[in-house]
């Protein structure tokens, strides 16, 4: 009890010196909780971020044992792809083969459809074509219908309850029609069960989705073993089966597999959890909203940092002012405090100043989650469920970093002694000063890696927005063309249109020159060898002028030739890959049969997102298979060639609602992620040297507070303004070419590394490095001159004075 | 109460050995009143910081109430200090974030001392010495001679046995001087025992021993006959 009562006074005590001591120096106690605070506040941010991304598709009560099955296919030049697409009949076997799997689903994830009910029409883009056993995997909630039986008699469908509500307001959905116009024709599919919506941190979207057996009948691509087109999934018993089966699947592939059409192709499983961070280099996957584990860990480190950069502000400004308290801790001392009290005081000192800081952040992540979140394109959810354990998570941060950065100003300080009170020496150390130009040094040396990792960001994806692709993506309009009488009306919507002086040319196909399918070729004759994979392309009349490509060798697609049906064209690649001096007339063959002779190579394009070389191509004439309409706008009279093509389209297809975008916005799009990261990267940057220069700006403070009696004196011996000003950065200088040393190597070495990633990127130059030290060093002397310059003006007999 | 035997106390900064006491032996009883004295650099502060456990001696004994005290540990050391000995300073050492009255009562803390029983001891100690008015007063709201009777308040306020004052009248005119000697004088009448360095002959004679140092040595002990009192001035 007595220890209670006397550590109780003692604390008291030392509360009181702590806040009177705050309100005596309120600027330093500023820079440290702002420090602190902005550190907190994009702590928060990016924490809120790292979780969503964490936790995508943790929701499934099974996600520890489903897997997805994802081949590689390696062709025989060595390349090797990665795609999440199988063949048909590859889920079942496994299922058969394996005891170990409990279930395997197929999912078929369906293009755009327009959709109807009574007059409610739709377009749908999340109908998926899944097998009954989708519902054992995944975690669904059934609010009606039977959730055993839902999928399994053809033309059923589940849908979402928002769907539900779209199509059928508050009527019960269970037993009525949705008429979806697919490819296949038109049919009505009968709603047999309504889910709850499906969460948003989820790879997979859906909401519809409709059985799969409906599209299993005799012909159909959606069977056996010879096109790979659908999405597998895998349950386990139990998860630690993973190895086991892993093992097996080599075996399992070279038993199973038909060989002539899938040699050298390997299969593994993708455990469910790594689907959305860890996929990047996966091809025609499902995968909505994909994140990067390398963006997380970017962001962890820049949330480490920030934390970081104020930690060391309040390390080098409490050890600054460490003479200002010295004597306080002197005559603690004398009069009987340990020298562990002390220290529990000043750590103490600091926790309260982080919690300080950490409660004035929280309104401003509040203040910022919604610019970030939008930033983010809407990813992060913040649960409210769960807010304790998160906010404990913070609070046991905000005590770790008051611990960090209290401790060594706590054993600094408290090692003044009190004999010294007597002899009236107290100064600065050696050991404090060299800590805090280390400290300082450190800071700097983080500030300019972020900025030259930043600017190097920024000059890439410039580079890659102004690259040439190979095709015009300025002013061409497209409008989705979903089913085949849209299709149908191509040749019609043609002619109508080019009567538009404004449009200069009209056709159809893909949008950036090859859809997300492949197909297998080989060439007749002797040395032709097995099938190859290929990227297909299949387009109208006219594709190549109105995408602005072109032709390096042969002619593209004519009306003229009724022959070219059986024609293909070929890009650069393709016909660099088979060695072909002279490529025109050669005949290659396809998977089931036909052969078709190429009548000209069009020069290489990028069809993908700039990270991947171009794969061999071929492209046929095949306008009912074409996805889109292209029109060629000319740069004047561009809105009312818009309201031209509405009319003409909503005239010829009046039950299709028109729809349309640029071919610039879908190009920007593809690159959302980079410029998610592009945007953030700049942000934290910024405030990371806004951090590291608050911590400047209270350094400088105080040493211009310490050395006004010298900057009298000189100024009295006759120095000028400038010289002061270049006494008090002449250490500055130095320090932030240090730091500039220290951190273009580690920048460097990232920087390539993350440039690697792209197929087409900027070379590093020493300019690069070296603008980005110019920057920080410019920002921190703007900091350092406003106050050394105050200092150069003050009047010298004032300074000498009052010392 | 203080016995030195052999003492001697040696800085040393790089290679540069500087000797502050050499072979001091000296003896103080329960209520002496002991002026130190010496020109600047003859180890006056040395000795006292020695005296007050603030330091340990390089060699030699020091017995402070019996006990040998030279090899304790700091711990043991802030013990003892805390409770038998009280310090005066020519700058004074006020906390300048707490009050009089806060920096008063900062050794009761240290020592425990429940709050209701702090209050009293402190508002006696405060009345004794005619400061009762500037209890809420800061430091720097107060005169030198306000701050060194707060100094000194701080230094018996749990009734400590020995007052260690530096110099206590540096910082003030003669009448603010002469009331803190005046002060000093009155608590050893009630029995504490006083060590005061000071470089003034006229406030060493308010003491019954003088001590002189020369160059680290005690070169001198004058027993002063003529002591001036308390009550020679009332």
């Amino acid at each position: 009890m007595k220890t209670f009562w006397k550590g109780r006074g003692v604390f008291r005590s030392y509360l009181k010196t702590i806040f009177r001591n705050i309100s005596g120096s309120k600027i330093y106690f500023f820079i440290n909780v702002a420090g602190l605070c902005i550190g907190f506040t994009i702590f928060t941010l990016i924490v809120l971020y790292v979780l969503n991304e964490l936790n995508y598709d943790t929701f499934n009560k099974k996600a520890d044992r489903i897997y997805r099955v994802v081949e590689l296919q390696k062709s025989p030049g060595g390349q090797v792809q990665r795609v999440a697409i199988t063949m048909p009949a590859l889920g079942p076997a496994l299922q058969s083969e394996f005891p170990e799997i409990a279930s395997t689903v197929r999912l078929i994830p369906w293009p755009t459809v327009l959709c109807h009910s009574g007059d409610r029409r739709f377009y749908e883009n999340k109908l998926t074509f899944a097998d009954s056993t989708i519902f054992d995997i995944f975690t669904f909630h059934f609010i009606e219908g039977n959730e055993a039986k839902a999928l399994n008699d053809p033309y059923s469908v589940v849908i979402d309850q928002t769907t539900a509500a779209r199509y059928f307001g508050k009527q019960n959905p269970i037993g009525k029609f949705i008429t979806v116009d697919a490819d296949f024709g038109q049919n009505a599919f009968q709603v047999t069960g309504v889910v709850q919506d499906f969460p948003r941190n989820s790879h997979l979207t859906f909401n519809m989705i409709a059985s799969l057996n409906t599209l299993q009948n005799k012909n159909s691509p959606f069977i056996g073993w010879a096109d790979n087109d659908v999405v597998t999934y895998i349950l386990l018993n139990r998860a630690n089966r993973f190895e086991s089966v892993q093992r097996k699947l080599p075996e399992f592939m070279a038993t199973n597999l038909p060989t002539d059409l899938w040699k050298g192709l390997e299969i593994y499983m993708q455990p469910l959890k790594d689907i959305h961070l860890y996929s990047g280099e996966i091809l025609y996957q499902v995968n909505h909203n994909m994140g990067n584990i390398d963006t997380v860990r970017l962001f962890s480190l820049i949330a480490f940092f920030v934390i970081f950069l104020a930690c060391i502000n309040f390390v080098n400004l409490t050890t600054a002012r460490s003479t200002i308290r010295a004597r306080e801790v002197g005559i603690r001392k004398l009069l009987g405090s340990y020298h562990s009290h002390l220290i529990y005081q000043f750590i103490g000192e600091s926790i309260v100043i982080s919690f300080v800081a950490l409660l004035l952040s929280l309104p401003l992540v509040e203040a910022f989650l919604p610019t970030f979140n939008s930033m983010m394109r809407g990813r992060i959810i913040v649960s409210y469920d769960n807010q304790l354990p998160f906010l404990l998570g913070l609070c046991a941060v905000a005590l770790v970093v008051g611990l960090v950065a209290g401790i060594y100003p706590a054993f600094y300080l408290s090692s003044f002694r009190s004999a010294d009170l007597l002899k009236g020496r107290f100064g600065s150390s050696k050991r404090g000063i060299l800590l805090r130009k280390i400290l300082t040094t450190l800071q700097f040396a983080i500030a300019i890696g972020l900025v030259t990792a930043t600017i190097i960001v920024i000059m890439q994806m410039n580079f890659i927005y102004d690259k040439p692709l190979g095709f015009n993506k300025r002013g061409l309009m497209y409008i989705p063309l979903r089913d085949t009488k849209s299709r149908s009306k191509i040749p019609v919507l043609r002619e109508k249109l080019l009567e538009d002086p404004n449009i200069l040319a009209v056709s159809a196909g893909e949008l950036t020159g090859s859809g997300t399918t492949q197909g297998k070729i080989s060439v007749p004759g002797p040395g032709g060898g097995s099938l190859r994979i290929v990227r297909e392309s299949f387009v109208d009349y006219g594709y190549v002028q109105t995408m602005g490509m072109k032709i390096v060798e042969g002619r593209s697609f004519s009306r003229d030739r009724l022959s070219d049906s059986s024609s293909v064209v070929v890009n650069e690649t393709m016909a660099n890959s088979f060695s072909w001096k002279d490529p025109i007339g050669k005949k290659i063959e396809t998977a089931n049969g036909p052969t078709f002779m190429i009548i000209g190579v069009i020069k290489d394009f990028n069809y993908f997102s700039l990270r991947e070389k171009v794969d061999p191509l071929v492209m046929w004439l095949h306008p009912n298979r074409c996805q889109y309409l292209l029109i060629r706008l000319a740069s004047r009279g561009r809105s009312s060639s818009i309201r031209y093509v509405k009319t003409t389209w909503n005239a010829l297809l009046p039950s299709h609602p028109f729809e349309y975008s640029f071919l610039s916005n879908y190009l920007d799009k593809q690159y959302g992620s980079e410029r998610e990261s592009e945007h953030l990267l700049i942000m934290f940057s910024l405030v990371a040297v806004l951090v590291a220069c608050l911590g400047l700006f209270g350094l400088t403070m105080h040493t211009t507070e310490q050395r006004i009696k010298e900057i009298g004196i000189r100024k009295v011996l006759g120095a000028s303004i400038a010289d002061i000003v270049l006494m008090l950065s002449r250490e500055t200088i130095w320090l932030v070419l240090i730091a500039c040393m220290a951190a273009w190597p580690v920048a460097y070495y990232f920087m390539a590394r993350w440039l690697n990633g792209f197929a087409y990127r900027i070379d590093l130059t020493p300019l690069t490095f070296i603008s980005s030290g110019v920057l920080v060093f410019t920002i921190a002397m703007l900091t350092l001159s406003f106050q050394a310059i105050n200092a150069g003006l003050s009047n010298p007999a004032k300074a000498l004075r009052y010392e | 109460m203080i016995r030195l035997y052999n003492l001697r106390k040696i800085y040393r900064t790089g290679q540069v050995e500087t000797t502050a006491i050499a072979n001091a032996n000296l003896r103080i009883d329960p209520g002496e009143f002991v002026a130190i004295t010496g020109p600047s650099g003859s180890g006056k502060t040395t000795l006292l910081t020695i005296l007050g456990l603030l330091d340990s001696p390089t060699e030699g004994q020091y017995y402070f109430l019996d006990e040998e005290v030279s090899k304790l540990t700091e711990k043991r050391r802030a013990d003892l200090r805390r409770r038998n000995i009280g310090f005066v300073f020519q700058n004074f050492n006020l906390i300048n974030q707490l009050t009089a009255y806060e920096n008063i009562e900062l050794p009761l803390l240290h020592m425990g001392i429940a709050s209701s029983q702090r209050k009293d001891m402190v508002m006696a100690v405060m009345d004794k010495l005619r400061i009762t008015t500037r209890r809420n007063h800061y430091p720097q709201q107060l005169s030198g001679g306000q701050q060194q009777r707060v100094a000194v308040a701080r230094a018996v306020v749990g009734n400590q046995r020995v007052i260690l004052a530096d110099e206590p009248t540096g910082n003030l005119d003669s009448r603010n001087g002469e009331e803190v000697m005046e002060l000093l004088a009155r608590l050893n009448e009630d029995g504490t025992t006083v060590v005061m360095v000071t470089h003034s002959t006229e406030y060493a004679s308010w003491a019954n021993r003088v001590v002189q140092l020369f160059d680290g040595h005690v070169t001198n002990e004058n027993i002063l006959e003529g002591k001036r009192s308390v009550s020679e001035l009332s």
